[in-house]
Parts: structure tokens; sequence; C-alpha cells
């Protein structure tokens, strides 16, 4: 044995696996373009459905994919395009333009044995129609629950309901939460056009509501069941120091009725986009929708329609939170008081606002201490509050 | 055994040769004994007391009737036409001698009866010690069997073991023929070789690669046995060429079978100059992989899991250390590993693609020696011996890294956070107890873990062992009887949180028992047939919490068991020289038992969740699901010329176990699956058509192969399909067909200055999943490409030797980038930000291309010296070129953006130094 050429060799291994761990770092990393595209990926997307419950308004976005690596924020509405609902018995409704990529219909009385079509013509002439889809009315939503009780866990909202005719099977959820929360600390103080006031109800910023609609895709299935019954399905499930349980909490859930083939597009869609950035990502499926472009069939458009009629429950659940008792950190900071005009304020910093008056000063807190609106929320009480 | 070589030269003339009288009979049936048992049959029924050496006879097989015997007449027959004497004394002790008789009293008689048929062995060793005895081996005549003392027609047949002289290490694959008639044999795993002969004076050529050729003059007179022993190719004899090899590839009768010697796989530079088996399969044509971080390989369009690894034939589940970077073999103790990608033999089964066999030696039966070796990343140490002289050797050796330690050493938190260990260790035993009967012990065990950044720690391993009982019936018949146990299992934890700590865990055993015959009846048939039962055991996966506080809900996903077995038969049957058939059935049987719950779904309706309606509970040890089917294994060669031969074969497979992986590089995070009711067996089907020609008296050889093969029920998966934990894995998969065609094309020159080989193959693997009731279909169900197409590969693997000290060596690959499925837009619906996807599999990656280089040096080749050592100094990715192994996409600030990830992306020098003493 030579040892000394052993001894050698282990001062020279650090910078051999160095090397080696090259897989594992970010050297290894660089951006990536795709290749050009093959196709025009420049695809129109229908987000919407026809709203057959009596009286009801039925609202449609449409916009265009964008490419990837441009911003999220860059939403492309699809503007001046005509929409019309075709039924199967000839009668047709047209959709007023909104802004914004949005139409809505006026309120429509949809026969639920008819087949309903829509069709929409862009402003650029191409011409894109829907399948024919039944009119699927949901059965009412039977209940809303919410577990645990107590404040111990995190909280989940579950669904329950039937179909006694046994016809519903594919149900499809989106929900709208409202919750009321508060800042920790009641500022006494107010700015109102520039100018400090005493807080009152008017303009109080301590208690805020804050509403959000679902962005997941929740679906529901009965066919493994003898009955079509949805039992405990869950929806939203909230953490048990979200700030959604500080005060109150209601979540409005609205269900409507899929035919299999849509369930099955949103099934994939959920599973497809869910699922978003990793190294060994589960192969994707290809979405195939019922919108079909008339004037060039290869181009794909990405949406399902359905119709159907919409029930809709809301559910309350109180705070179930201890009251943080301890201070936080709120930044105070004491200003002169201007000596000409107590109301003038001139800090410059805006993440800060008056809390209260001492005797001499003018005590500033941070805003996220007493001013619920940096949170998001509104201090405009709901109506259903 | 010098000694006796030269006493069969001294020997001529009458030898002396006392029988004493004697007065004991003897009455008795003698079946089938060797002389040791003889003699222990004859003492036990009477006073004789033998001398003798045990290791001298053994190759004496009695078969005798006495009645009313004496002892004389009954050794007078036993030794009849041998070499072997015996003497009777007078305190009746025996004497058994070679070549002389003992005197046992002083009387001097001339007895001329002694049949002492000069050079007449039954069985002859011959020891090539010295250059001069080699040279005087081949000159020598050889007489082999029983004189019949007129000249005989007919045919005989020979059998022996062709060993390595320096260590006694069997030689696989070395070629004995005859060059007039063209009638050769290949020695088996074994060393072992049968050949039917015609009677009379032959010239016997004898080369195996890396060995020197050898010939042997033999007068053949009837059945017998001549062991060969062949000396190390010395690299500085340039003129020694290969011959049996080469033409071996040509007048073999299987296609598609790739044997790469160890030797060649130490010449090619490796990651890190850590000689690396698998990587070296990738060199060859119709061999592919995903990329550079995995070891697992796609042989002619076959996924990964398709390919039946065999170690001393343990299944090895995992064959892949440290994420796949390295595989798990150490080098040190491989003799050979040979592939079988288009006509895989009628004795092996259950993998649709290919099958590697990974041989190792059976250790130096000489003496003590080993090796040892020390790399960036791995030191190694390797012994073997004889445990006892001539009769058992065994061979051990044992792997270790020490990049745990090293990432501890490091500077940057990021890496002494990480750790990544692994090891090996086989164990190889291989006795024997005479001519007929050898045993083999191969025990394997690997382990690996690693934590990268992250807080999980994952474990893998295999545990395998197995025992082998060769047993030589007669010359032209033997059987292998082999029981085995397989082990892998894989397990995932994470207690950093306390709340969420949990231990995953999965695992797999398989046992094993298989018996297989060879019957060689004469030159034109060679007959091999057996049984084979393997009893699964999956544990699909437990999901555990660890720690009191640990909130995690145990999962266990019920155990699963099956028995897989199969019989088959086959024949190589020579119709003309020119012409010969390889006929092969294999009928395999798949029980999938009990204990389990079996989901039953509404009929015609996809196997989803949603429409599961309830679930049979099947006892334990019932038979759920039985399939079963005949695979048939046909191979055609024609010799057109000495040097070119055509060749077509087709063959059908069945495979019941699916690897679960929806990655495109196989991680050790993915489960084995039975085939159950609703998944059923994979089945391929391979047709190939191959020319090979060699050149230049075989030492460039060429072929070019082309085959289409078609693959049914391959598992494909779902969007978002749950693979782990998940009790009902059919409602997450579905079913798809494939196909894959290719054309190979491939010269190599084997030996020389130069050598190496270039490979280049055009192939294409494509999928199609149309299956109505799989609930969606991929690109409309239409064909598209399989995660490893790569329609254009080349390899080329070079050596040139400067001296015998110095050799370079160069690697160089090319492929086309594999296909990936791209997002190419996002759009929002439903309230969220989503991604649509191009069609699956639209895309492709960048081509790869790399180059490696290495330059071997060895240490002065001083024969007597007790330390031999070598370095290599290398460069692995010479030209630093990035090669991108995957694209993934990530959403950074509201972008989604895309990334390249490139495993080795820049030039890697490696030094390694290997000592064997």
């Amino acid at each position: 044995m030579q040892p000394n050429r052993l001894i050698r060799l282990q001062v020279l291994c650090p910078f051999f696996l160095f090397g080696f761990l090259l897989l594992a770092v970010e050297g290894c990393k660089q951006s990536y373009n795709p290749p050009a595209q093959k196709t025009n990926i420049n695809l129109l997307v229908v987000d919407g459905m026809l709203n057959s419950s009596p009286g009801s308004a039925s609202n449609f976005h449409l916009s265009r994919t964008q490419k990837i690596g441009e911003s999220t924020g860059a939403y492309t509405p699809e503007l001046q395009a005509q929409l019309t609902i075709l039924g199967s018995s000839g009668d047709t409704y047209s959709f007023l333009e909104q802004g914004n990529g949005l139409y809505t219909t006026a309120a429509l009385s949809i026969n639920p044995a008819e087949k309903y079509q829509l069709q929409i013509m862009t402003h650029d002439g191409s011409k894109y129609l829907s399948d024919p889809v039944p009119v699927l009315s949901s059965p009412p939503i039977d209940s809303l629950s919410w577990q645990p009780k107590d404040s111990v866990g995190d909280v989940t909202v579950s669904i329950n309901t039937h179909d006694p005719a046994n016809n519903s099977h594919y149900y499809y959820w989106t929900y709208a939460e409202t919750w009321e929360y508060h800042t920790v600390e009641n500022a006494q103080l107010q700015l109102q056009n520039g100018l400090i006031v005493y807080t009152d109800s008017t303009n109080q910023t301590n208690t805020c509501w804050k509403t959000q609609a679902s962005t997941a895709i929740l679906l529901g299935n009965s066919t493994s069941l003898g009955a079509d019954r949805i039992s405990q399905a869950p929806l939203v499930i909230i953490p048990q120091d979200d700030q959604r349980l500080s005060v109150r909490y209601s979540i409005l859930v609205s269900q409507s009725l899929l035919s299999q083939a849509g369930y099955q597009y949103w099934q994939i869609l959920q599973k497809n986009t869910e699922n978003l950035g990793t190294l060994f990502d589960p192969q994707p499926s290809q979405l195939s929708g019922n919108y079909h472009c008339v004037t060039n069939p290869n181009e794909a458009v990405i949406g399902y329609l359905s119709a159907g009629t919409k029930q809709q429950l809301r559910l309350f659940i109180p705070g179930l939170q201890q009251k943080d008792t301890s201070t936080p950190y709120c930044g105070l900071m004491n200003v002169p008081i201007n000596q000409i005009n107590w109301q003038l304020y001139d800090y410059s910093d805006p993440s800060y606002a008056p809390f209260y008056f001492t005797g001499m000063s003018t005590v500033l807190s941070k805003k996220t201490c007493i001013d619920c609106r940096v949170q998001g929320g509104t201090t405009q009480k709901p109506t259903f509050w | 055994m010098q000694r006796l070589i030269i006493f069969l030269h001294c020997l001529l003339g009458s030898i002396l040769l006392t029988h004493a009288q004697n007065t004991q009979t003897i009455g008795a049936d003698f079946n089938d004994l060797t002389f040791p048992q003889f003699v222990d049959r004859i003492e036990s029924i009477t006073h004789y007391h033998f001398f003798y050496d045990p290791a001298e006879t053994d190759s004496i097989v009695i078969n005798l009737k006495a009645r009313h015997a004496h002892l004389n007449d009954l050794l007078d027959q036993v030794f009849k036409n041998t070499v072997f004497h015996y003497a009777i004394g007078p305190d009746d002790n025996v004497y058994i001698t070679r070549l002389n008789a003992i005197r046992t009293t002083l009387i001097q008689t001339n007895d001329s009866s002694a049949n002492s048929a000069h050079d007449t062995a039954w069985t002859v060793e011959d020891h090539p010690a010295t250059k001069a005895l080699r040279a005087s081996l081949e000159n020598k005549l050889f007489e082999i069997g029983t004189p019949a003392g007129h000249p005989q027609a007919g045919k005989a047949t020979l059998v022996g073991y062709v060993r390595d002289a320096r260590n006694g290490e069997a030689l696989v694959g070395a070629a004995v023929y005859l060059d007039d008639p063209p009638i050769g044999a290949i020695t088996d795993a074994y060393g072992y070789f049968s050949l039917r002969l015609p009677k009379g004076r032959q010239l016997l050529h004898i080369s195996s690669a890396g060995m020197k050729d050898t010939r042997r003059q033999i007068l053949l007179h009837s059945d017998g046995r001549l062991n060969i022993e062949m000396e190390d190719f010395i690299p500085t004899l340039i003129a020694a060429t290969v011959v049996s090899e080469k033409k071996s590839n040509i007048k073999a009768l299987q296609m598609g079978v790739e044997r790469i010697s160890i030797r060649t796989i130490k010449q090619i530079p490796a990651v890190l100059g850590e000689a690396d088996v698998l990587r070296a399969v990738l060199t060859l044509p119709g061999v592919t992989s995903v990329g550079e971080a995995s070891t697992g390989f796609n042989v002619r369009g076959g996924s990964a899991d398709q390919n039946l690894i065999l170690f001393n034939d343990a299944t090895i589940y995992n064959p892949a250390h440290l994420f796949g970077f390295f595989s798990a073999f150490n080098p040190d103790i491989i003799k050979a590993v040979e592939l079988y990608k288009s006509s895989i033999p009628e004795k092996y089964g259950g993998r649709l693609s290919s099958v590697l066999d990974v041989s190792t030696r059976d250790g130096n039966s000489k003496q003590l020696s080993g090796s040892a070796g020390v790399g960036p990343l791995t030191s190694k140490l390797t012994l073997e011996g004889p445990l006892i002289k001539d009769k058992t050797t065994f061979i051990a050796s044992g792997r270790t890294t020490y990049s745990n330690w090293l990432l501890k050493a490091l500077p940057d938190d990021e890496y002494n956070s990480s750790t990544a260990s692994f090891y090996d260790a086989d164990l190889h035993i291989a006795h024997t107890f005479n001519t007929k009967n050898s045993l083999f012990f191969t025990g394997y065990i690997s382990n690996d873990q690693f934590r990268l950044n992250s807080d999980t720690l994952y474990k893998y391993g295999n545990r395998n062992a197995n025992i082998k009982w060769k047993h030589i019936f007669s010359n032209q018949f033997y059987g292998v009887l082999t029981a085995g146990l397989d082990h892998y299992q894989y397990s995932q934890s994470d207690d950093k949180n306390p709340v969420t700590a949990y231990n995953f865990a999965y695992k797999l055993d398989q046992s094993s028992f298989k018996a297989d015959f060879n019957y060689n009846p004469g030159q034109r048939n060679a007959i091999d047939f057996g049984l084979s039962t393997i009893h699964y055991q999956f544990k699909p996966g437990t999901m555990q919490p660890t720690g009191s506080a640990s909130l995690v809900t145990p999962d266990i996903v019920p155990k699963e068991q099956a028995l897989e077995s199969a019989i088959y038969a086959g024949d190589q049957f020579s119709i003309t020289p020119r012409l010969s058939l390889n006929a092969g059935l294999r009928f395999s049987l798949f029980n999938y038992l009990g204990p389990h719950d079996v989901y039953n779904y509404q009929p015609g309706q996809p196997l989803e969740a949603s429409n599961m309606l309830d679930t049979t509970h099947y006892g334990s040890g019932k038979n759920i699901k039985t399939y079963q089917g005949p695979e048939y294994r046909l191979s055609l060669r024609y010799l057109i010329t000495d040097n070119t031969s055509v060749k077509i074969s087709y063959n059908t497979l069945r495979q019941y176990i699916h690897l679960l992986s929806n990655t495109t590089a196989i991680s050790p995070a993915d489960v084995w699956k039975l085939s159950d009711p609703h998944i059923e067996p994979q089945l391929g089907n391979q047709i190939s058509l191959g020319l090979y020609k060699n050149f230049r008296s075989n030492t460039i050889e060429t072929s070019i192969e082309g085959y289409y093969k078609t693959i049914s029920n391959y598992l494909d998966y779902k969007s978002g399909a749950t693979l782990l934990l998940n009790p009902h894995i059919e409602t997450d998969v579905i079913k798809t067909r494939g196909k894959a065609y290719g054309i190979e094309f491939l010269v190599k020159k084997p030996a020389g200055k130069l050598n190496g080989w270039f490979s280049y193959a055009w192939s294409r693997t494509l999928l199609k999943q149309d299956d109505p009731l799989a609930g969606e279909t991929i690109n409309k169900g239409n064909y598209y490409p399989a995660n490893f197409d790569r329609p254009n590969s080349a390899n080329f693997v070079g050596n040139y030797r400067f001296s015998h000290r110095y050799s370079l060596s160069v690697n160089t690959v090319y492929s086309t980038g594999r296909p990936i499925t791209l997002p190419i837009a996002t759009f929002e619906l439903g309230g969220s930000q989503r991604v649509y996807y191009s069609d699956r599999n639209q895309y492709r990656i960048p081509d790869y291309f790399r180059a490696d280089l290495s330059f071997n040096m060895d240490g002065n080749h001083k024969v007597h010296q007790v330390f031999h050592n070598s370095w290599s100094f290398g460069v692995y990715n010479l030209t630093a070129r990035k090669n991108p192994y995957s694209v993934y996409f990530t959403e950074e600030n509201g972008t989604i953006k895309g990334y390249k990830l490139s495993i080795f992306g820049t030039a890697i020098p490696f030094v390694s130094y290997n000592i064997r003493f």
C-alpha cells in the first residue's frame, strides 16, 4: 500500500465532490424559454354558466390565453364579442357587454325542457359554438355544517345535499366567503381628507368585512352511492389561527349540476392545474371542452358550457379564537401636535396613521394595528350581516 | 500437477504390478458412485483399507454389479483403461496410484498385463504453468476416453471446464470449437462446455475475450472430459487476437445479445471514475435512458421497469445508488454483464424488454488476493481466495461513500444540512463437492439514504440471497437448482415538525425457486428445460405517525401477494451446419392471491372512485385472479459465409408486475404493483432481423439489426394520479398500447491496440391510449412519443493502448432530446390561474451531447510483486455542455417561468486509484 498517495487524494476530494454537488445547486439551473409554439396559442377562454334560475341573469367572462412567462396579472379580456344563447326550439337571447370581457344577459326565462347552445362571434370574425347542453335543475342544498365545534383544530365547512329524484349525480360548487375582523387597537383618531378627526361610527377603521370568492374547483359525485346523496363533502378548510375565524365568518355556497362529460372536464382541469411547478410533475392531460370554433375547427377553445339552476345557502360561524391579549408590535411613535391647527397631519410615511393624542403629542401607530382596511377589507357592513 | 506431466512423459514400458492374494468376496451393486463413495462401501463391507488421493480419482464413476467378486476383479474393472493402478498389501491395505503401481512386497515379477495406455486419461488436467509447458500442452496429444483398439467412426461427447490459469476462475462465454467440421460450444456461466465431436484426432481451438487463444490436440476415443486453463492475454502481444468471440457473434443463434466484460467496463470513462456496469450498458445500441440522473435504462422502446436485472440470479429491484447516479454493483467483483434485448432465452421471463444478467466472479481458487480502490466518492475493498483448497472459493466486497462526511465539511449551509450516503456489500461462495456437484451462494445488500436541502429523509435498499446447486447427471445432461430471497424497501420520513412527523414505508419480498436443465444429446441438439416459481409479497405502503405529538393518521394499504410460475423447454437445433433454429416455449401462470379486498366497479363505466360499487373480500391464500399464457421464443440463423450470417427472431413475453411511476426518471419512491383483477399483465411481441458480418479476419465485427415490437397493457397515469397510499390504484392508471421500431448499427473492434465500438440507432417508441373506459384519452387517442423516445442516438467508446501500461479512453454520446409536455398558455377560469398544456410529449428538450476522456495508467507489470496498482484520471463532460435533464415551470411573483435543470453543468475532473494484491 502507498498511503502517501491516498492522503493526497483525500485532499483533492472536496473539490471533486463539489463538482458532484453541482447537480443539486442553482448553478445548473438556467432559465428556459419554451420553443416557438407550433400553433398560435391565443385561445379563447369562455368562463361562465347559463343560469336558468327564474329571474336570474347569466354572466360570462371572455378572455384569451396568455403566453407562459407573461405576468399572470396581464389578463387579456376579449372585447366586442357578440354572444347569443340559442335554444333548441329556436328561441335566442342576447348579451350586453359590460366591459373587461364581462357579458351579461337580462333576467331570462329558460325552458328546462330545451337544450341550449352558446354562440360567440368575436370581433375578428371567428365564430364559436358550444355543444347543446341540457338544463340541469339543482336540488336545494340540504345543509352546510362545520367542524370541529370547539376552537381546537382547523375548521372544515362541509355540504350536504341530495336529490330525491335520483337524477343529479354530478355537483359543482362555488362559494363566497365573508368575514368580520378587527384591528388589535382601536384608533381614537382618523384621517379624513388629510385632517385628523375623532373616530365615530361613520369613519371607524377597527372593524372590517372582507369577501373573497372560491378559487378551487369543487366537485361532488354520488354515482357510487345507492342514493343520490352528498354527505359531508368538504368545501373549505380554515386553519384554526386564520383571520377568518377571529370574529365571525360567513360562507355563501352556490350549487349547480354538471353532466358526466362536464364533470370530467372540471376534474381534469382540477388535477392539471392545482399541481404546477415541481420537478416530477404528474403527466398533464389535454383539456377538451364542449366549445368549438366553427370557422377554424382545429382551433381549441377553453371552457365548458353548462346550463341549469343555482341553489344557494349561507352559513355563519361565530368567532372561535381566543382574544389575543398580547401586545403586538405597532411601531408607536410620537410626533408633536401642530401648534396652529391640531387637525393638520404631515407625517410622510403612509404606513403610519394617528392613534391618539397625549397631552403633548400625537401618537402614531403602524396602520396594521389600527386600520383594518390595509388587510383588504372594507368598513362597509354587508347587508346580510 | 507439473510433476504429473513429467511423469506422463516419462512413463514408458512395462510397469511392475502386484496383486496380493485376497480371500474376501464382495457382493454388492454400485450405482453411479464416485471413487470415494465406492471406497466407503467396500471398506464398510470388507476389511480392506484404501489409501488414495480423492482429488485424483474424483473423475471415476463406478457402475458395477459384484457377485462373489474378489476385490482385484472389481478394481480391474474400475481401473480398466485408466491410468490408475492398485496394489493390495498383506494387511488388506489397498494402495491406489496413478501410472505406477506400488510394490507391496519385495517380490519382483514383470507383469506386462498393466494397461498403461500412453497419456490416456479419463480426466486430463492441464496446467500451463510456464510458457514452455503451455506450448507443449498445445502440441501434446491428449487421448480422451477408452481406446477401442481400432479406428472408430461415430461421435463422442467431450465435456469440461475452461478456467483462468491465473486464479482458477471459470471463463464464461469461451468458445471451444473445431474448424472442420465447424462444431463449437460456448462455455456456460460456470465455464462448462459440452461438445459432441467426431471420434478420432481433432484440433480443438479455445478462445475467450481477454484471454490468449489456445488449442488442444485431442484423440477422442469415447466420451470424456478435458479441463482447459487459459492464460491472460498480455496486451503487448498485439498480434494475438481473440477470434472466437468475434466468430461467435456470427455463429451464435441468439441475436441482440451484448456481453461486456468487466475489463471493457473499466475502460469506459465514468462519472467520477467509478466504473459503472449500467452506464456501460447505456453505450450499447438500442439502449437509452431518460437522463443522467437515472440508472433506469430503456431497451428498444421498453420502459425501465421492463428490464429484469439479475445479479447472480437474484432480482435487483433498484440497481441505483445516490438517486440514480451510480449503479449499485461493485465493479470489482463483476465478471461480466450480458444484455439480452431481442431473443430472450426461454429460461428467462417476467419482464418484457430485456434481461440484464450481471455475474460475479467465483473468487481466486489459488491464493488469497484482493483489491482496493479509492475514488473521489467511494472506497471499496474486495477479498477473494480459496476457503478449502480446490474445493471452496469466496469473493467478498464492500463499498461505501464518504459523501456524507464531505457534505458536512463544506462551508455552505445548503450542503452541510444535506446528507447522502450509501453502501453495498456482496459475498459469493462457490463450493465444489466433486466433478458432479457444485454449490454457489450469493448474498447482496445495498443501502442508500439521502436528504437534500430538505427535511425529508429518503432510504432504500436491496437485500438478496440465493443458493444454487449444479448437478451434472452425465456428460450430456446437467441441472441447476436455485432458491433465492429478494427484498426491496423504501422509506421516507420527516420529523422536523412533531405535529406532522411521519414515516412512510414500502416493502416487497419475493422468494423464488427454479430448476434449469440442459441436455445435449448430440451436436445437432441442445435442449434446455425447467420450471420456476416466484412468490411475491408486497406491502404497498404504510404511513405512520412518529412521536406522540404527531397528528398524522396512520394509513396502511393492504398487502398483496401472488405466485408467478413458469415451465419452459427449448431446443437449439442445427438443421444443417449452416442453418440453426432455436425454438423455445415458456408457459407462465400468475395467481393473484388473497387475503385481499377487491373493489368492484359499475360495469361499462370508467374505473373511477365515483363508479365504485362495493368490495369483495377474499380469504387468505384464495386465488383471486389467474392470468396465464404461452410465450414463444424463436430464432433462426443462417451462415451465408464463414463470416457472414443472417438471423431472425420472434419473441413473446408477459410481465405480471408493474412499476408505478409517473415521473420521467425512475425514482426510489416508485412502487411496484402486482397484476390484479383490474390491472392486466403487460404483453410484448418482438420480431427482429439482423445481418452480421466480420471483416479483417474477424477483428472487426459489424451488425445491423432491425426490430418491430408491440406492447400492450403498459400502464400510464391519469392526470394527477395518486400512486402512493392509494388502495385502488386502478382508478388512477390507464392501459396503454405501444409500438417500437428501429434499426441499430454496430461496428466493434474488440481487441488490438485500438479497440472499442461505435453504435448508432434510429428508433421510435410510440404509445397510444384510446380505451374508452379510461375516462380520458391522451392526445385524442393518437400515437404519441414515449418519455424515452429518442429517435437518434449514437455512441462511441474507444480505447487506445499506447503501451501495456498506458491507455486512453474516450466515450462520446449523442442523442435526441427526450420528449416533454410543456405548458403553453395560462388562462383564468373558475376564479384562478390555470395552465394549458400542449398535447402529451409534443416538445423535446435540447439534444444531448457529452464527451468523456480518461487516461489509465497501470503500475509496473512485474508479475511477482505483491501489489499491482493503477491510476485513472479523466474528465467527465469534457465540453462542459449544460445538457438539460429536465424542464419545469414554476410561479414566481405572479409569473409562470420556465427553468431547465442540468445535472452535470460543467466538466468534472476525477481521479481514482486502485490496488490489487
